[in-house]
């Protein structure tokens, strides 16, 4: 697993040796205060709510993974820079045992488990191991420079489809009425095709991430009705394939592809 | 379930859940070691001995029982599952409640009793305690005495096979004069309820009577009942819900506190019938916990039902586990 994150936030602060805004060991009894001071940081860093908390999940699945399978505790390192926050969680390798601590397999990522979460809610993750211990990194992007839109969706149809643009942050905020719309046209439209015009979709947060997979789910569960995402931003199509989540939906390049495909004869 | 008329010298165990009392602890170590039921315990002296050893579903007729609560949420889940066992066998159910009696059955509703239904065909009522147990904010024995027979004779002619009364005991909590006098209602009603078809659960909020108040009046009843808690320190609590039936998280919870969790989960799963996970109160989740929840209901049979309620943040996190595409399983925000 490498550092592929499409925005290395934070990372350049600290490969520029930067110190950072935190840096504080754990232990198994202080993940609890851990987790607080991350969403404090977090919090003041800029980060929204949803992602404060998707912040504090991912930390705590990293340095719990160090606590359990690693070396019992570890530190965590923080940076705040204007583009995001990255987190770092620094294990020393097994325990006191002497053994060397090679390419430690309890860094693996195994489907449902701690670092599989991790990368299905942050912007960016990484491993790195050598002989002196494992630097798994998270990435949190602090959303799109200057003021986003506000979210906002419009409905139209076009060729034949009913048409659902998102703008703004699909989020903690907003989750619930695109969720709450999606399942409107579901239960108001028999065979509803619906493009998601993703192209001014800002970002999203696990919730938003989570909504899209529900709506998703929804339609699969309806025969009738088909979905297409189209027009995601490149960015936001590499975080869906970092997740894990690319083969769930359909992907189209604009909403004229997208309708052709969902009009098109099958 | 059933019921026994009026006349019957026996005492039918009105719910027939069994619940299993196991005296729970952990691997014996220190941090995890809170009770797994709480209450208090009088002895000796030929008192009554009081232990939070009955669940509300246990109740019998004739039982007068002291419900001890921590929090609202205690109070209207335990109260929602005795006032709907109480209708389920026919009887007439009261409870005087401390909040407005409108705000008393909506959370009974909410909780899945068929409120208006009951109220309409007067087998439930909610009211307040003035008029009732008070007067003008004064409290007298006799008076409250009063209105409880008045209640059993109301009931009898009304046909009904028994009546269930819930009493919220929280004004007891305000300057209200003649509140010594609490010891005497308590002392009758042990008395009126011996061999009837009644039976009376006085609700005490635990965190607002103090431990000796608590104590006395403990002696006077037959039963002791509270939530049952499966883990409770200042950061997580979680204990069963009754109605609807399942379990309840608040707090935060992590890995280190999966066996508690664990052992939640396979009550409720032992029971019969669909399962409520509440985590409306829960603050954080991590991902060894959602995926202990999730495992648990993978396992059960197709025709049960799990219901996950919890904040959206936390219904993410189970989206992103997949309990989103699971047979049988609906998330709830809330």
């Amino acid at each position: 697993m490498t550092d592929s994150a499409p925005n290395q936030t934070g990372s350049a602060a600290a490969r520029n040796g930067e110190p950072p805004a935190l840096d504080q060991p754990f232990d198994g009894d202080s993940l609890y205060s851990l987790r607080a001071t991350v969403a404090a940081h977090g919090s003041q860093a800029g980060l929204s709510d949803g992602r404060t908390r998707d912040l504090v999940l991912a930390v705590h699945e990293l340095a719990a993974n160090a606590v359990r399978h690693g070396a019992g505790q570890g530190r965590l390192r923080m940076w705040a820079t204007p583009e995001g926050v990255r987190c770092e969680v620094i294990d020393d390798g097994a325990d006191d045992t002497g053994e060397e601590p090679a390419e430690a397999p309890v860094w693996h990522v195994e489907p449902g488990h701690g670092l599989w979460l991790v990368r299905r809610i942050a912007d960016g993750a990484s491993v790195q191991s050598d002989p002196s211990g494992t630097v798994a990194a998270v990435n949190f992007r602090l959303g799109t420079p200057g003021s986003p839109a506000p979210f906002r969706l419009d409905r139209r149809a076009e060729g034949g489809c009913t048409v659902l643009a998102v703008t703004g942050q699909l989020d903690l905020g907003s989750s619930g009425e695109f969720g709450g719309a999606v399942a409107d046209l579901i239960a108001a439209t028999p065979g509803l095709l619906l493009v998601l015009d993703m192209t001014e979709l800002a970002w999203w947060d696990s919730s938003g991430l989570a909504a899209l997979v529900t709506a998703q789910q929804r339609i699969s569960r309806d025969r009738s009705a088909r979905m297409v995402v189209a027009g995601l931003p490149g960015p936001l199509a590499e975080r869906l394939d970092e997740a894990g989540l690319a083969d769930l939906f359909t992907l189209a390049d604009s909403t004229a592809a997208a309708v052709a495909a969902l009009t098109s004869p099958r | 379930m059933s019921v026994t008329g009026p006349g019957r010298t026996d005492t039918p165990v009105i719910a027939v859940r069994r619940v299993p009392s196991p005296r729970y602890r952990l691997d014996g170590s220190a941090d995890h070691g809170r009770a797994w039921m709480r209450g208090w315990r009088t002895g000796g002296g030929g008192a009554v001995t009081v232990g939070a050893d009955a669940q509300i579903t246990d109740l019998t007729v004739d039982d007068h029982a002291c419900l001890t609560f921590g929090e609202p949420e205690d109070l209207f889940d335990l109260t929602a599952a005795f006032v709907r066992d109480g209708l389920a066998c026919g009887l007439k159910v009261v409870w005087i409640s401390d909040s407005a009696p409108q705000r008393a059955t909506s959370e009974l509703a909410r909780r899945g009793v068929a409120v208006e239904s009951a109220l309409a065909a007067g087998q439930l009522a909610a009211a307040e305690c003035e008029g009732r147990l008070l007067s003008g904010q004064e409290f007298g024995a006799g008076r409250a005495m009063d209105w409880l027979t008045s209640q059993m004779a109301d009931c009898q002619r009304e046909g009904f096979p028994g009546l269930r009364v819930a009493v919220d005991m929280s004004w007891a909590l305000r300057p209200v004069t003649g509140v010594e006098q609490l010891p005497d209602f308590e002392e009758g009603v042990a008395a009126a309820l011996a061999g009837s078809t009644a039976s009376v659960l006085c609700q005490y909020d635990r965190e607002g009577f103090d431990p000796v108040t608590l104590a006395t009046v403990s002696a006077f009843h037959t039963r002791s009942v509270a939530a049952a808690t499966y883990y409770a320190d200042p950061m997580l609590r979680i204990c069963r819900q009754y109605a609807p039936p399942g379990i309840r998280l608040a707090g935060e919870i992590d890995y280190r506190h999966a066996e508690p969790l664990a052992l939640a989960l396979t009550e409720a799963i032992r029971f019969d019938g669909d399962i409520t996970v509440n985590m409306t109160a829960l603050t954080f989740i991590d991902g060894s916990c959602a995926r202990m929840i999730v495992d648990a209901t993978r396992g059960l049979a197709a025709s049960r039902t799990v219901a996950l309620h919890c904040h959206p943040a936390i219904e993410a996190t189970f989206v992103l586990l997949g309990a989103g595409d699971m047979a049988g399983v609906s998330l709830v925000s809330g």
